[in-house]
């Protein structure tokens, strides 16, 4: 029974987050508790297992049994990770204030690398934030120039599975549920560390009279 | 431009009767409001024109004109009316009317003045048919709201303010219709079959229909008020935890990977990539083997010419290694023939040059030593090698060798 699944199973093998945006089909089928039984069983020889986040939006490989030589994998992976993060969340940061938009980025919001180059283009204050970005170890740009910076920005993105872009040819991206995956990883080191975030100040009438 | 035809009979009338509203506009929001419409203040010409534009009408001869549905319906949307959602008022109000209307016509019966009865069963309808428009205008408005996502206010924090206002509205309606008590309507009908049908299929129909369309709602704002919670909640994480990292750049988590339960968030198993190649020796995939292979582009010409040269080349390059060899060994062994025939000590690069052979001396020196060594122990016995070497430099004892002397020997003796 697991022949008609073996392109996802490869998928999952190589590393892939599987989510709604990524392969909607592919999903779909986790989402049958059958279907997810028979892959952990046929994993099972390859001390493999499906693992998702606390909300189930995006599923992928976790090791079954944990031995020292995979802990120490998922430490530099950890690691990686963690130098990767403040990174990404200031560009989900960045991305908000291009957009307007009043949330963080989520799974299935579309991005136009074009209309967001232009946007950044017209602002110094973005135009810095890319810059900065750009410089840092995971998104690596050479480039000098808004839209050479943003596109490398982009493909790192797409690489590493947090942007699908449905057609190569276009330059709208979908956002995929693995920034549901970073997220999730933030609150836990947040909750773990007991960070403590200050609530939004909403100032109200009388704040603003006095 | 605009391609509107500002002359097309459409366009005049819908001008004319917006102008219209504009012109009674004081009457008709009173009316809104439930004062009762002066037909003589207004005007028999006026009546007569707001009645041709569907903005009143008249549910029987004998009641007062109302706004038509639309018209109420446009100005709750036009005022974002406050006043409609306190519903139970509203409600409780219907509800004293539809009792006091009952008990009417149940004593006009009783009495039996039908005409009475009838007239007050229209009136009757009409107070149900307006219960109904209400209640259904309300979940209208709620709808709307829910179905833009409350995108007329912009924070997530006033969309949950928003949502949560919508949510008490149906808690309100949701109380308003547990006002609708339909054993008491059924005892009012009694036998009467027109209240029977006015109070119990009609209004029960549409109140059971209202109750599962506020459930609806309250389901989605339900699911939006958790989607617009958990946005904020991320907003907030994202914002926090930069300020947090930009004030502790140094900042190191634990170590969660070694503790003995490691979270599905951070065991993510190292990518594997399937490989697979043909099994030539199943024989139920030969023929597609066979297939896949008669697929396969046809190898460019240019390589195939490349190859059929090549391997020749190779071949006879083999061949002229061995032929030389071969030369070499013969052109040596004449060599030693020649010694044996003149009895006396000879230089081999002098026999070289003599013979005018044109081989490299260095490899002929070797040749000759290794033919020396190649002989049989007792043939071997008949021969005498000298070296002629020396040291490589002063102080590096490596023997260079220059030349060799080759002479026969007589019972072991040098001639």
């Amino acid at each position: 029974m697991m022949m008609q699944y073996s392109y996802l199973l490869e998928q999952l093998l190589g590393g892939a987050f599987v989510c709604e945006v990524s392969d909607s089909e592919a999903f779909r089928q986790l989402q049958n508790e059958q279907t997810r039984e028979a892959f952990d069983q046929y994993l099972r020889p390859l001390n493999r297992r499906l693992a998702s986040n606390p909300e189930g939006t995006v599923w992928f490989l976790a090791w079954r049994e944990l031995t020292q030589p995979l802990r120490e994998q998922l430490s530099q992976q950890f690691k990686d990770t963690l130098d990767s993060l403040i990174p990404m969340l200031k560009l989900l940061q960045l991305a908000q204030e291009t957009l307007g938009h009043e949330n963080v980025l989520t799974a299935n919001d579309i991005l136009n690398r074009h209309e967001m180059a232009a946007r950044i283009e017209n602002n110094p204050s973005l135009r810095e934030q890319l810059h900065g970005l750009a410089q840092t170890r995971f998104f690596q740009s050479q480039s000098e120039d808004v839209a050479g910076q943003l596109k490398q920005v982009f493909e790192r993105l797409r690489s590493h599975g947090y942007l699908h872009q449905p057609h190569k040819d276009r330059h709208h991206y979908l956002v995929t549920g693995k920034i549901d995956y970073l997220i999730d990883l933030t609150r836990f080191i947040r909750e773990e560390e007991n960070i403590q975030i200050e609530e939004e100040q909403v100032p109200n009438q009388e704040d603003l009279l006095a | 431009m605009s391609t509107l035809d500002y002359h097309s009979e459409a366009v005049k009338q819908g001008i004319e009767r917006l102008k219209l509203l504009g012109k009674h506009s004081d009457v008709l929001m009173q009316n809104y409001y439930g004062v009762e419409l002066d037909e003589v203040a207004v005007g028999a010409r006026a009546i007569n024109q707001l009645l041709d534009a569907h903005i009143l009408w008249r549910p029987d001869e004998e009641s007062g004109l109302k706004l038509s549905d639309p018209v109420r319906e446009m100005i709750v949307h036009l005022i974002a009316d406050e006043q409609r959602r306190k519903v139970n008022a509203d409600i409780g109000d219907f509800l004293v009317n539809i009792r006091r209307l009952v008990g009417k016509i149940n004593e006009a019966e009783q009495k039996g003045n039908y005409q009475g009865s009838v007239y007050l069963q229209t009136q009757l309808t009409q107070e149900v048919d307006d219960l109904n428009s209400r209640i259904a205008t309300g979940i209208d408005s709620l709808w709307n709201r829910l179905n833009n996502d409350f995108a007329f206010v912009s924070t997530v924090q006033e969309k949950i303010d928003e949502n949560e206002k919508a949510h008490n509205e149906v808690l309100r309606w949701l109380d308003g219709l547990e006002l609708i008590n339909f054993a008491e309507l059924i005892a009012f009908a009694g036998s009467n079959g027109g209240l029977r049908h006015i109070l119990v299929r009609q209004l029960q129909g549409q109140v059971s229909g209202h109750f599962s369309s506020l459930r609806e709602v309250q389901s989605r704002l339900n699911e939006l008020m958790a989607r617009f919670r958990q946005q904020q909640a991320r907003n907030l994480l994202v914002r926090g935890m930069l300020q947090f990292f930009q004030q502790k750049p140094n900042f190191q988590p634990s170590d969660y990977i070694q503790r003995s339960h490691v979270v599905d968030l951070l065991n993510q198993a190292a990518p594997l990539q399937p490989s697979v190649s043909i099994a030539l020796d199943r024989q139920r995939d030969l023929q597609d083997m066979q297939q896949m292979l008669a697929q396969l582009p046809a190898r460019q010409p240019q390589d195939a010419r490349a190859l059929a040269v090549a391997q020749p080349v190779s071949r006879q390059d083999d061949e002229m290694v061995l032929a030389k060899r071969r030369a070499l060994h013969e052109d040596v062994v004449s060599f030693y023939l020649h010694v044996l025939d003149q009895q006396q000590a000879q230089s081999a690069l002098e026999y070289l040059v003599d013979s005018q052979l044109c081989w490299d001396p260095e490899m002929w020196l070797y040749q000759v030593i290794a033919e020396f060594q190649g002989l049989s122990s007792t043939e071997r016995q008949a021969f005498y090698l000298q070296y002629n070497q020396q040291k490589a430099s002063p102080f590096n004892d490596l023997q260079i060798i220059a030349d060799v002397q080759l002479q026969v020997l007589s019972q072991g003796v040098r001639a």
